[in-house]
């Protein structure tokens, strides 16, 4: 890859994953760390890894990296847990992003990183499972749960409203 | 009549009916008036609007249809199950609305959020100019006619250069050659002619350098003392492997007597000890190493004529053994000179 194919990904890419690891541990500094190291990786394998692979490389690395920092903190992880059960039905959400939001944000690292990979970049059940180190099945029931779990949380709200 | 009327003729009782109606025609008018009461086909097809309405509801278990949504949302289900599905979900609302609400689980991006910092991660790229690579190029290039015009360099000395190692001085007293740097009776040399006409005038010692190369001529000339006989060995390395000519052939020399002998047939090849035998029958000499050289002077140096020459005529060399005198004429010694050594056979 070259320097410009480099930075041709950093144009393409960069807004991608920062989006998908802020979406994932909800910290705009932590997401930004993150981006920055995963695409100086990149970097250190300009030479080695082709253009064409150069995206799915970064989600990999990206995803990796993330997951890393989650467990090096996870207290903090179990903290917001506690935090969203403790929404009580009395303040309604009328804003469906928000809602959306917040369903996702109750799902696991895995889950909620499988959905975004599925649905921000399209990813097939395969190529998700060679960036999260899954197989196509795990994929799978991953993708299953998790929208059942969101939809059963949206109509709670809905049932609610 | 009734059969008649019910579509079921008999062909001879409807002969017969007719017949009779034709006999009796106020029959006729009431039978007409009994066929107009029958009801046409097409009424049957106007249908019941309400129908729907009086139809029951069946319970399905929406959950169970849960992984089949998601498969239809996940473009999961094949064309026949999609097609199953789609019917099912048309007739029961709850299911249509269960599916409705899996399809706000599918996720947008969102392209208001956006990474701010990409010039952080941008890298500069090298700009490759023509006057670089030209200097790039040339450096190479002088790099390799360095290395070339050493190379070149370094065969032509060793091919024309005298690489022999000591030009030991043959006499009464024979010395051991110097190596300290500086002494200009060891400078290093190219024996030319006239260093050649110096060095049989003077005797001057003349260490050669070591030079080392693949074509190195190793030639190694050591003393042996042995008792009162000082043999000079001149022992040499094959140029290759491949031309192996070593030659080694000693010449005893001692120190009180102006003679040369060659001390040990072993030193020399087949070949040259022939020679050798030639030379020493042709002169009548005998070489006995046990026995200290009581040979006249010229038949030892007839040996060592005939052993020089034999050696450089296999070698190519031009080793010249020279005699010297006093001023009365008187033989002193010998000395061995050459222009120029191989070691190969040429």
């Amino acid at each position: 890859m070259t320097v410009k194919e480099y930075n041709t990904c950093v144009d393409l890419h960069s807004d991608g994953v920062y989006r998908f690891i802020l979406k994932n541990i909800r910290d705009d500094d932590r997401a930004k760390d993150i981006v920055q190291d995963t695409f100086e990786k990149l970097w250190l394998k300009v030479s080695s890894i082709d253009y064409t692979t150069a995206k799915s490389y970064l989600y990999t690395a990206a995803y990796h990296t993330m997951i890393d920092a989650i467990r090096k903190e996870k207290v903090s992880s179990d903290i917001e847990a506690v935090e969203i059960f403790s929404h009580t039905p009395s303040k309604p959400f009328h804003d469906i992003k928000k809602v959306i939001d917040k369903a996702l944000s109750r799902l696991n690292h895995i889950q909620r990183s499988v959905i975004m990979l599925r649905d921000y970049e399209g990813y097939s059940y395969d190529e998700i499972g060679d960036i999260t180190g899954l197989n196509e099945s795990q994929v799978k029931v991953y993708i299953y749960r998790a929208r059942i779990a969101m939809k059963e949380y949206i109509v709670s709200i809905d049932n609610v409203v | 009549m009734i059969d008649y009327l019910d579509a079921k003729p008999n062909v001879e009782l409807q002969a017969e009916l007719m017949l009779f109606l034709a006999k009796n025609p106020d029959l006729q008018a009431e039978f007409d008036l009994l066929k107009n009461s029958i009801i046409a086909d097409h009424v049957h097809s106007i249908p019941f609007e309400f129908k729907q309405e009086l139809k029951k509801q069946e319970f399905i278990q929406v959950s169970q249809y849960n992984e089949m949504l998601v498969a239809k949302l996940e473009g999961d289900l094949s064309r026949d199950k999609l097609i199953k599905l789609d019917a099912e979900i048309h007739n029961y609302p709850e299911l249509k609305q269960s599916f409705e609400q899996f399809q706000k689980t599918k996720l947008t991006a969102e392209e208001t959020i956006v990474f701010i910092h990409k010039s952080s991660l941008r890298k500069r790229e090298q700009i490759f100019d023509l006057s670089t690579k030209v200097r790039m190029v040339s450096s190479i290039a002088a790099a390799f006619l360095l290395i070339l015009a050493l190379w070149f360099f370094q065969n032509n000395r060793n091919e024309s250069t005298v690489s022999f190692s000591n030009i030991i001085r043959i006499n009464n007293k024979l010395e051991k050659p110097s190596t300290s740097a500086g002494n200009s009776n060891n400078q290093v040399e190219t024996i030319t002619p006239i260093a050649m006409d110096r060095i049989q005038k003077r005797n001057v010692i003349i260490p050669t350098p070591k030079i080392p190369s693949i074509k190195t001529l190793d030639l190694a000339v050591t003393i042996i003392d042995k008792k009162e006989m000082n043999t000079l060995v001149v022992k040499f390395a094959p140029f290759n492997e491949k031309e192996i000519k070593t030659i080694q052939f000693a010449v005893n020399t001692k120190s009180n007597e102006n003679d040369l002998e060659a001390t040990n047939n072993n030193y020399l090849s087949p070949q040259q000890y022939l020679q050798k035998m030639i030379n020493a029958n042709a002169q009548n000499a005998v070489v006995d190493q046990n026995k200290p050289n009581s040979l006249d002077d010229k038949n030892n140096s007839n040996i060592g004529f005939a052993l020089l020459g034999l050696f450089n005529k296999v070698t190519g060399s031009d080793v010249k053994l020279v005699r010297r005198y006093d001023n009365d004429g008187n033989l002193t010694g010998y000395s061995v000179a050459a222009n120029t050594l191989f070691a190969n056979s040429r």
